[in-house]
């Protein structure tokens, strides 16, 4: 039984279905932020963890590093760096996400949402995050590039190769 | 020997992610200053961030109160609180009478906060930290629909500060 689980676990589709949805979340966060860069500078202030000096700069490069790994992600470009620079994303939100939850922050996420009305953040967006976490380490070291730019251009140069 | 093959792989395959990984943030890097460059509205790189300059940003254009004109106002019964905090926040504890209005809900109470402000009360909006905007943008909300609502800058703080009573449960 757990055999099984672990070979189901493990299958190259699942890896699939796991780098499509990160992809497709990094690109739609970053994407959201890139379109309000003043909302994502309030949202990473509220966190109160970076001196000033640096929330500028994090609301405008953040952003555009996202989207970047979305990309990576859903193509299948370079998705082996795109997993890893996603799991420490991931890591450094689960970080900030619990020590304002220790804390007791009454703050919103600034995740999906650049707004600062939306729900405060619980244990659960915590929870959410370390499942994203879970599934970006699942593609670092399972991804089988099925469906993905990187493989198809190897085809092509395996068969130029080929053919002189 | 095959061991040592395979810790070998994994180390230039870890080595191969590394290097894309970089290159990745580095691209990304550039896509975010170039977005941020083309916009009109764009961020600037220094900013000024502390927790009294983010109120001011929130507050213009609306009129605040002190802690103690809103505890007076409590006293002679001419105070109608609006807890602008997350519900789980208010049900946990909250102002005496207060109700819970996210911005999101002013259309919907602007009907019953126009009925409040012509019986004489004071409207008062409050949420916790000098810096939270959900006060400051429930009184905006209000606004729009011509109810007049005053903002008390970190409230819920300054309230249990204070010692003055709060209320537990739902409103």
């Amino acid at each position: 039984m757990w055999s099984r689980f672990m070979v189901w676990c493990c299958s190259p589709l699942i890896s699939l279905v796991f780098r499509w949805a990160l992809g497709g979340i990094f690109l739609y966060a970053g994407l959201i932020k890139t379109c309000d860069p003043h909302g994502f500078a309030l949202a990473i202030y509220n966190y109160q963890i970076l001196p000033g000096w640096m929330i500028n700069p994090m609301a405008i490069l953040m952003p555009g590093v996202e989207i970047m790994v979305g990309v990576s992600l859903l193509l299948g470009i370079r998705a082996q760096g795109g997993a890893l620079v996603a799991t420490g994303l991931l890591g450094v939100f689960a970080l900030a996400l619990g020590t304002s939850l220790i804390r007791g922050l009454d703050i919103a996420c600034g995740c999906f949402s650049t707004s600062s009305s939306v729900d405060s953040i619980t244990w659960l967006y915590l929870l959410r995050d370390l499942i994203l976490m879970v599934m970006s380490v699942h593609v670092f070291f399972l991804d089988h590039e099925i469906a993905s730019v990187d493989r198809l251009i190897q085809k092509k140069l395996y068969e130029k190769v080929n053919s002189e | 020997m095959a061991k040592i093959m395979l810790s070998n792989q994994r180390a230039i395959r870890l080595r191969s992610a590394l290097r894309q990984g970089i290159l990745l943030v580095t691209f990304g890097v550039i896509v975010g200053a170039v977005f941020n460059g083309l916009r009109t509205d764009g961020l600037p790189w220094v900013g000024l961030w502390s927790s009294s300059s983010v109120a001011v940003q929130h507050l213009q254009g609306l009129k605040k109160i002190s802690l103690e004109e809103a505890w007076a106002l409590y006293k002679s019964g001419q105070a109608l609180f609006l807890d602008a905090r997350d519900p789980e926040a208010f049900h946990e504890r909250h102002f005496p009478g207060a109700i819970n209005i996210s911005p999101e809900e002013a259309e919907a109470f602007c009907e019953e906060a126009l009925t409040f402000a012509e019986s004489g009360m004071q409207i008062i909006s409050y949420c916790d930290g000098v810096a939270c905007p959900s006060s400051s943008e429930l009184a905006w909300a209000l606004q729009e629909y011509g109810v007049k609502v005053r903002v008390l800058v970190n409230g819920w703080s300054l309230w249990l500060k204070a010692g003055f009573p709060v209320e537990r449960g739902a409103e």
